[in-house]
């Protein structure tokens, strides 16, 4: 709230338009006044953080920004005193006349476009993937927003009076990760750097591709496509270990995937940075900047279908209609989910639901994952784990992927053999290195 | 008071004035839609960029005003070399001049990863926290150090809550009327928020009780406060889509509520603040309009004059 008594609104569109021309501008609505767009660096910064800070000398702005135009990326806090001049006038700066009606799309371009972008992707059991686009056009493409609302407000004469401010915090706003793989090619070709950030950052998926809303005069239309194809032909080798070996697979050149809770010393970080480097999971925007994996978080039905989805080249499918009644098209992850029913690597329950938010356990990602691979079974008539007897339903999935080193297990607790712990839940980590091991192998 | 009164009754659209902690969730106003294209008239002026790290590794600013009227900065730098640090930078000129930074955090080790710093004042001293994970195993601990309103040096880091409390944890911290200062709690892991209590100048830290879990901590969150009591907005998973909810740490309980409802489908990064007697959020939220998700920012209020709770 400012000294006039009117609350104050600070958000943060962001526009991808190929890298590196991915951007943000901070938009400034005031409650009592149409939004004004208020700040923008131009073509190459992306705003991290925003916020309105109030103090004795006034209000003012201090956000903190990356400009992904610079390698490395220079990342800068700067503040700004905001000033009112106490009555609406039209004499302020102001960078861009924006429609308010955008307010979670990108700004209506300035010129009538038309992009049309075309990406196939492709992977070798080398786990490089090759991705070309041929786009008529450098475009705005309505992808992606990024939203962060600050709000602020001044003590007024009811207001508590140690209120000051308050600080609101950003996350990215995403689409899928193939559609953004389309848009990162399309346009240019920016360092290695750039392009895995901002990807990452967009494959979190909060606010879903727009697709109506915008009344931009742009008539960009996005016609990406990508083939999944699977990373890896393993040829069964009937290896039996129960130590994972050393990767064979390396990580894509210039990848730079970082989450902030899987360090290198980190025991799932080449399995974790693998996949991410392959597009095929993500984590998630940190309040402060970066991003996380959650390693020892479990792992969800949805998560893993559009994992599975995603490292063994099943492509979204969309049926005429939901087959779960807890997994409607409004669901991010809905496509994902049908597609890997429709493949039938997941299943649903008796009642119809698929239940996309209950975490899967050993056992289970054992079940799905010989399921999808299609490994021939192994069967030693003495079971290798103690807690994973014969007549266990996950028994012959997880015998045959221990035979060829894809899960271990551990010394039972009671000192007395292995034990697979197949009804734990199976945390993200974990699921990243048995899925990154199922593709070697 | 009387434009006050004029943007919430705009706020209003749907029932939002209807106390959120016993009514239905309130339909939320898209702002998109309640203002006007056609007269957009700029109201502010943005004064001349200061960069207040001065070098181009800085991000994650926290602020807080001394009662001096000094502006301080605590943030997050690549400075010093690979790993990032936690820095603070004072202004005694209203933001136009910054000082040099200073190095906070002293923490080593190649997972050394200081993130989400927060600032606070009190008539004792300017308080700051961060994250930080620094024993190998991505586990987060909870920083903290101190420093007179004189200046001085900032007291050795410590983690008062121990280690290992989420794999990454965020804290908000402010100052209560009393002097003691809360600590509102944002991790992984064990999917909770909580809050703590820091008294004795920051010597003396409560165990941290549970607000609220959380099915899913990436979609942001936000912490607003009064006098007395604190209220976390949060988008989380609820069912299908990802709603905003909020918490308050109201006389001392948990007061759990939606704010995102009605016809969106989803909705995350809350902002929330408080001002006069009510509690405003706003978020990006969609809804489904003829097969097509139609995106835009929404705000949400209700009256902090709430039911105690029960």
């Amino acid at each position: 709230m400012d000294a006039r008594g009117s609350s104050l609104l600070l958000y943060n569109i962001a526009t991808l338009a190929g890298l590196p021309n991915s951007y943000s501008t901070l938009y400034l609505a005031v409650a009592d006044a149409p939004a004004s767009s208020l700040v923008s660096f131009g073509g190459q910064v992306q705003f991290k953080s925003q916020q309105i800070v109030t103090s004795n000398s006034g209000l003012g702005l201090l956000v903190s920004y990356r400009d992904v135009g610079t390698a490395p990326h220079v990342r800068r806090v700067l503040y700004a005193p905001l000033t009112s001049p106490g009555t609406p006038t039209s004499t302020a700066t102001t960078t861009n006349t924006a429609s308010p009606t955008e307010t979670c799309t990108p700004p209506s371009p300035t010129a009538t476009a038309t992009a049309t972008a075309t990406a196939t992707a492709t992977a070798t059991a080398t786990a490089s993937r090759t991705i070309t686009a041929s786009p008529t056009a450098s475009s705005t493409m309505t992808l992606t927003s990024t939203l962060t609302a600050t709000t602020t407000t001044s003590p007024t004469p009811t207001a508590s009076p140690t209120l000051t401010t308050t600080t609101i915090t950003a996350t990215t706003t995403a689409t899928t990760s193939r559609t953004t793989t389309a848009t990162n090619t399309a346009t240019s070709t920016p360092p290695a750097t750039a392009s895995r950030t901002t990807l990452a950052e967009s494959r979190e998926v909060i606010c879903p591709p727009a697709t109506a809303t915008s009344t931009a005069s742009s008539t960009a239309t996005n016609t990406a496509t990508v083939t999944n194809t699977p990373l890896a032909t393993a040829t069964p080798t009937g290896t039996s270990t129960n130590t994972p070996a050393p990767p064979t697979a390396t990580l894509p050149a210039g990848c730079q995937v970082s989450f902030s809770d899987v360090p290198s010393s980190n025991v799932f970080w080449y399995d974790v940075t693998f996949l991410a480097c392959h597009w095929i999971i993500s984590g998630y925007a940190n309040p402060g900047g970066g991003y996380r994996f959650e390693p020892n978080s479990p792992v969800r039905r949805a998560e893993f279908a559009k994992i599975a989805d995603l490292a063994f080249g099943i492509a979204p499918y969309q049926p005429g209609q939901p087959t779960f009644s807890d997994v409607l098209p409004s669901n991010p992850l809905y496509l994902y989910i049908e597609a890997a029913a429709h493949a039938r690597i997941v299943g649903g329950f008796p009642d119809g639901t698929f239940q996309p938010n209950t975490s899967l356990s050993r056992g289970q990602l054992a079940v799905i994952i010989q399921r999808v691979r299609q490994y021939p079974p192994a069967t030693p008539t003495t079971p290798t784990f103690q807690d994973v007897p014969i007549n266990y339903f996950a028994y012959n999935a997880v015998e045959t992927l221990s035979s060829r080193g894809i899960v271990g297990g551990a010394n039972c607790t009671s000192g007395v053999g292995l034990c697979f712990r197949p009804n734990e839940v199976a945390s993200r980590g974990a699921t990243a290195r048995i899925v990154r091991l199922s593709l070697e192998r | 008071m009387k434009k006050q009164v004029r943007l919430l009754l705009v706020l209003a659209l749907g029932g939002l004035l209807l106390p959120l902690v016993t009514q239905a969730a309130p339909q939320a106003a898209p702002l998109g839609r309640m203002l006007p294209s056609a007269a957009i008239q700029p109201t502010y002026q943005l004064g001349p960029w200061v960069n207040v790290g001065g070098t181009d590794t800085d991000e994650q600013p926290a602020f807080a005003e001394l009662p001096n009227g000094h502006l301080g900065v605590a943030y997050i730098t690549s400075r010093w070399g690979s790993l990032r640090q936690v820095a603070y930078s004072e202004s005694d000129d209203g933001g136009l001049t910054w000082s040099a930074a200073v190095q906070i955090s002293q923490l080593g080790g190649q997972a050394a990863l200081n993130s989400s710093p927060s600032l606070t004042v009190n008539s004792q001293g300017l308080h700051l926290v961060w994250s930080a994970s620094d024993n190998g195993g991505g586990s987060s601990r909870l920083w903290y150090t101190s420093r007179s309103l004189s200046g001085g040096s900032w007291s050795p880091p410590t983690y008062p809550l121990g280690s290992s409390l989420f794999n990454t944890v965020v804290a908000d911290l402010h100052t209560l009327p009393d002097g003691s200062l809360r600590a509102v709690l944002f991790g992984d892991t064990r999917y909770l928020a909580q809050v703590v209590t820091v008294t004795t100048n920051g010597a003396n830290w409560s165990a941290p009780l549970n607000l609220t879990t959380i099915s899913h901590t990436g979609q942001g969150y936000a912490v607003a406060y009064t006098a007395s009591d604190s209220y976390l907005a949060f988008a989380d998973i609820v069912g299908d889509n990802t709603k905003i909810r909020t918490v308050g740490f109201v006389n001392g309980l948990a007061v759990p509520a939606d704010i995102a409802s009605g016809r969106l489908v989803g909705a995350q990064t809350p902002g929330f603040t408080i001002a006069g007697n009510r509690l405003l959020a706003a978020y990006c939220g969609w809804e489904i309009i003829g097969g097509s998700n139609h995106r835009d920012v929404y705000t949400s209020s209700r009256s902090l004059a709430a039911p105690a709770p029960g």
